[in-house]
């Protein structure tokens, strides 16, 4: 568990930097994948630049959170739901690129706006799904050696003390 | 239950609210909460297909989709309104008494850095993605033009259509707007001159902008 924390955490840190320093390739990177309007919503918010705001600092968080150990179950919530996400609409987007034709799925390589660059698909979906499973284990296990959550003094909001 | 999904809530509210608050403090690279970077402006009046009214020999214009540039075909055809121009049409433009009387004008849409590396000589530097902090030093310039060419590098780079769009927005006359499709790259594969010094922005003989204007570059 200990391990599982301290790798997600090490790596979503490093993801939400790596877009801190690039934002508007990540901005185009979201972009790409036609997930979110390209209009704002009530002529004011767009999606698609909140997003781009917003996630590397959560990325941030949830990796900060689950080194140190605090609101575990909830950053791993959110990082897993993060993954869920993220993993379906690249899954989506190769198969796009594969419907074009000319290149065997395992062969695609493009841009995720993961903040790793140039990836392989088929290597990026392990990748992923590996980290799923480190983001349920963390989501399911009631250890907390090495943790903020388990100091008395900082109950976890919602539960009842 | 509530003891994951309140503090997975508050994870999400307290990211996006640190987002926020580096966003607004940021110099470089702010991204703005409501701006369509990626919108493009329909030409209100559908424009004749008369060749462009210039006082020198008027460049090689065409309309039509980011296919219609010929040569080097962009990797995703975009439909749009502005009127293109090709590397021909451009290398006269850009030699031009038009363009040396400041009555043409070239925008570059790449960031600085790129920009810096080498431009069209002559081209000002108007950053699609952050427009308010670029434009306005060398808007007597642009808006005193009646030619306004857009560019960014080429090939894919769709950053050039959203400046121009952009730029109609801030009140340029649609019809004033070209887009060098081919971009850096056809520039550069021209053969041309190129230029690393920030263009200058000169009104009545007064430089504005550039030069030792608003990037603090000595020539």
């Amino acid at each position: 568990m200990i391990v599982a924390r301290l790798l997600l955490g090490g790596l979503f840190i490093k993801m939400g930097v790596s877009k801190l320093g690039h934002p508007v390739k990540f901005l185009k990177d979201i972009r790409e994948y036609g997930l979110l309007p390209e209009a704002p919503v009530f002529d004011s918010l767009n999606l698609i630049n909140l997003t781009a705001i917003a996630l590397p600092w959560i990325e941030i968080l949830c990796g900060v959170l689950l080194i140190v150990g605090f609101w575990l179950r909830g950053s791993s919530l959110v990082l897993g739901l993060m993954l869920a996400f993220f993993t379906t609409a690249i899954f989506l987007r190769a198969v796009g690129v594969y419907n074009e034709g000319g290149i065997a799925f395992c062969g695609i390589e493009f841009d995720c706006g993961c903040g790793a660059g140039v990836i392989n698909i088929c290597r990026k979906l392990a990748e992923n799904l590996s980290l799923l499973g480190l983001c349920v284990i963390a989501l399911l296990s009631r250890s907390r050696k090495l943790a903020v959550d388990a100091l008395p003094r900082f109950p976890n909001p919602g539960r009842s003390t | 239950m509530k003891s994951v999904v309140l503090p997975a809530l508050l994870v999400v509210v307290v990211g996006t609210a640190a987002g926020l608050a580096f966003n607004s403090a940021r110099t470089d690279g702010r991204i703005s909460l409501s701006r369509n970077y990626f919108e493009i402006a329909r030409n209100p009046v559908p424009a004749p297909d008369a060749p462009l009214v210039a006082r020198t020999d008027p460049p090689r214009v065409t309309r039509g989709t980011a296919e219609s540039a010929g040569g080097e075909a962009a990797g995703k055809a975009l439909e749009h309104d502005f009127k293109v121009i090709d590397t021909r049409g451009m290398i006269d433009l850009v030699w031009s008494q038009d363009a040396f009387n400041g009555y043409a004008v070239f925008i570059d849409a790449r960031d600085h850095e790129t920009y810096h590396a080498g431009h069209v000589p002559g081209a000002f530097n108007v950053y699609n993605y952050d427009v308010d902090k670029f434009y306005p030093a060398f808007a007597p310039c642009i808006e005193n033009a009646e030619t306004i060419v857009v560019y960014c590098g080429g090939g894919s780079c769709e950053d050039s259509i959203f400046l121009a769009t952009e730029l109609t927005r801030r009140g340029i006359a649609f019809g004033r707007l070209h887009v060098y499709e081919e971009g850096w790259k056809g520039w550069t594969a021209s053969g041309e001159e190129i230029q690393t010094e920030d263009a200058e922005c000169t009104v009545d003989g007064v430089s504005v902008a550039g030069a030792g204007g608003i990037h603090g570059d000595t020539p």
